[in-house]
C-alpha cells in the first residue's frame, strides 16, 4: 500500500530520488543516471531490508531535515556525520524505526559529499524508460523529473519493514573511503594518443583540485591544465567516469547524468570500482589518477561486488 | 573487414573504429552482433564510423571473441533496400532562423538560396547524442558546411533546426548550444512517455517548408 512517508523541511543541495539506472537508451541520447556512489546506496538500502536498487534519496546536503508522516524504517549511509531524531543524536550505521511526527536531522561534516537516505520499501517515483532514477540533465524520472525541494512529500510502500534492526558490519561503513585526497584508477581512453608522453606522465602524477563546478552531470578539475595535440575530433561515445580534456585544459569527469556523446579528447575512464570514491570527493579536495588495465579494474570490481553480494545474501531475520 | 581497429572505453566497453562511413554497414554490423547474445553486449552506440559495445555488468568475458566476430562480418550492401523516409516540417521565418544574418555572411549566399540548398538535400540519421532525441543528420550540402559558433548560445529554443560542420541537427528541447540556427520545426522529437521515438538510426529525412502562420497549427502524434 502506498502512503505518504515524509515531508522534506530542508532539502539541502542537489537532492534527488535515485534507483537502478536507465540502461539501454544511450543510442537515443539518454544518460544512465542512477546512484553515483553505488556502495553507499546499496548499504543504505540493505539497512532497511530493501533490494539494492530500491529508490532512495541521494543528496549533496550538508544539512537535510524532514518530518515523518507515517511510521517507517530509515537507513542512512554515505556522507553523514550525525543523525538526530527529535533532537537526540543516534548511531549512524544502523537502521532506525521512525514514528509519525518524528523530526529527523542529518548533518554532514565528513570529507564525503553525498549522503543516501533509504526507507523500508523504497520511495515512490515516476518510471521513465524503465527507470525511476532522476535524470537532472533532462528532467526524467524521480519526482516529476526535478531535484527535491523543501515541502515535497515523498510517498512509499512500507513493504519489508524489518523486525530486526540491522547494523552495518564493522569496517564496511561507506565513510571509510572518504578523504580530502583520493587516488582513482583510470583506464587509458581512446584519444590518449592525442597527448604527448610527457603530458600523459604529468596527468598521472598531478594531484588535481576538484573545483566548485560539480553536479550529477560532471565534475571539473583544475590546477594543472592539460593540452592535447588536436581537438579536432568528431563526437564519440562517453560514459560516466570518462575524463574529457576540453581546450581550456581543465579536465571534466562525466558523472551519472552526463551526456552520451562528447567531442573532446577522452584521456581515460575512471574504473567503475573507484567511481564512488570520486563521486564522494568534495570541492577543494584533490584527486590523483593511477593508470590501470581493464583486467585489473574488473578484478577490483569483482571483489567489491562480492562483499556486497555476501552481505545481501546473508540470511538475516526480518 | 580486414584488420580491426578497437580500443577500450573503460573496462566495460570497447569501441570498434574506422568501420565504414555507410550507415548501412554500421547498422548491419550492430544487428549482426546482436545475433550473438553469448558475447555479452548489452547496448550499442553508433557515432562517427565507430561502434561502441557496452557490457552491462562485469565487462566482456572475451573481447577476442567479439573481435573475431567483427572480423568475419561481411556486409552485403543491397542498395535496393532503402531506409524509410521521414518528412520533417520546418519554418525558416526570421523569428525562428536566429542565425539568418550570420549564415548569409559566412556562406556568402542569400537566405532563399540557403533555404533551397537545405530543402533539396536528403539526410540520414547518423547518430543520436548531446541530449535525448537529438539527431545528427548526415547529408548537409558542402556549401552550408560551416564551423560551430565561437561562443555557444545560452538558450536555443525547442525545435530549432541547426547546422554545424557537415551535420544538421534538431534540438528536441531548450538547451544551450553552439550550432547555427537555420529554422524551427514543430515536430516533437522526444516524448519520454512514449516508447516509440519519431526518428530512428539510419532513417532518411527530408525537410518540408511551412509558413509561420501554419507553425502552431501542426501537431503530431
Amino acid at each position: 500500500m502506498e502512503l505518504p512517508l515524509i515531508r522534506i523541511i530542508n532539502s539541502g543541495n542537489l537532492s534527488t530520488l535515485q534507483a537502478v539506472c536507465r540502461f539501454g537508451f544511450s543510442d537515443f541520447g539518454i544518460p544512465k543516471s542512477g546512484f553515483q556512489d553505488s556502495i553507499s546506496a546499496y548499504l543504505a538500502n540493505w539497512l532497511v531490508g530493501n533490494k539494492r536498487f530500491n529508490t532512495l534519496i541521494e543528496s549533496y546536503a550538508n544539512y537535510f531535515e524532514f518530518e515523518v508522516i507515517n511510521d517507517c524504517s530509515m537507513g542512512v549511509q554515505g556522507a553523514c556525520s550525525e543523525i538526530r531524531i527529535n533532537g537526540q543524536s543516534v548511531s549512524l550505521d544502523q537502521a532506525h524505526h521512525l514514528r509519525v511526527n518524528d523530526r529527523i536531522q542529518l548533518f554532514n561534516n565528513t570529507h564525503g559529499a553525498i549522503l543516501y537516505l533509504a526507507m523500508s520499501g523504497g520511495f515512490t517515483a515516476t518510471e521513465v524508460l524503465g527507470s525511476k532514477a532522476t535524470d537532472t540533465a533532462n528532467g526524467l524520472g524521480g519526482l516529476n523529473g526535478l531535484p527535491l525541494a523543501s515541502q515535497d512529500i515523498l510517498k512509499g510502500s512500507r513493504f519489508n519493514m524489518p523486525r530486526q534492526t540491522r547494523s552495518i558490519p564493522k569496517g564496511l561503513s561507506s565513510r571509510g573511503y572518504f578523504s580530502k585526497n583520493v587516488t582513482v584508477h583510470v583506464i587509458a581512453g581512446p584519444e590518449a594518443y592525442l597527448f604527448t608522453k610527457e603530458i600523459i606522465d604529468n596527468f598521472y602524477s598531478y594531484a588535481f583540485l576538484l573545483s566548485a563546478e560539480i553536479s550529477r552531470v560532471g565534475y571539473r578539475l583544475t590546477g594543472y591544465p592539460i593540452h592535447a595535440d588536436s581537438y579536432n575530433i568528431p563526437s564519440k561515445t562517453v560514459l560516466p567516469g570518462t575524463i574529457q580534456i576540453p581546450p581550456s585544459g581543465d579536465p571534466i569527469i562525466l558523472m551519472a547524468d552526463g551526456p552520451v556523446t562528447g567531442g573532446y579528447p577522452r584521456m581515460g575512464v575512471v574504473a567503475r570500482v573507484d567511481q564512488p570514491i570520486l563521486a564522494q570527493l568534495r570541492p577543494g579536495g584533490r584527486v590523483r589518477f593511477l593508470a590501470c588495465l581493464p583486467e585489473e579494474a574488473r578484478l577490483r570490481e569483482a571483489n567489491q561486488r562480492q562483499w556486497i553480494e555476501e552481505l545481501y545474501h546473508k540470511k538475516t531475520e526480518r | 573487414m580486414g584488420s580491426i581497429k578497437w580500443r577500450y572505453l573503460g573496462e566495460d566497453a570497447i569501441e570498434i573504429s574506422d568501420i565504414s562511413s555507410s550507415i548501412h554497414v554500421q547498422l548491419g554490423l550492430r544487428d549482426y552482433l546482436k545475433g550473438f547474445p553469448e558475447l555479452g553486449i548489452a547496448s550499442f552506440m553508433l557515432t562517427d564510423k565507430t561502434l561502441t559495445l557496452i557490457s552491462q555488468k562485469c565487462g566482456f568475458m572475451s573481447v577476442s571473441h567479439i573481435i573475431d566476430r567483427v572480423a568475419v562480418y561481411q556486409h552485403k550492401v543491397n542498395e535496393n533496400v532503402r531506409l524509410p523516409l521521414r518528412i520533417i516540417p520546418i519554418c525558416y521565418d526570421e523569428a525562428f532562423a536566429l542565425d539568418q544574418r550570420k549564415l548569409e555572411d559566412i556562406c556568402k549566399l542569400d537566405y532563399e538560396e540557403i533555404i533551397a540548398l537545405h530543402l533539396n538535400a536528403e539526410y540520414t540519421v547518423a547518430m543520436f547524442g548531446f541530449m535525448p532525441g537529438f539527431p545528427y543528420l548526415n547529408g548537409l550540402p558542402l556549401s552550408l558546411s560551416i564551423p560551430r559558433l565561437k561562443i555557444p548560445r545560452k538558450i536555443i529554443p525547442k525545435g530549432s533546426v541547426a547546422i554545424a560542420n557537415e551535420m544538421c541537427g534538431i534540438y528536441p528541447n531548450q538547451t544551450p548550444g553552439g550550432w547555427h540556427i537555420i529554422g524551427r520545426s514543430p515536430l516533437s522529437l522526444f516524448d519520454p512517455s512514449k516508447d516509440v521515438m519519431p526518428l530512428n538510426l539510419g532513417q532518411r529525412v527530408k525537410f518540408e517548408r511551412i509558413l509561420k502562420k501554419d507553425f502552431d497549427g501542426i501537431t503530431f502524434n
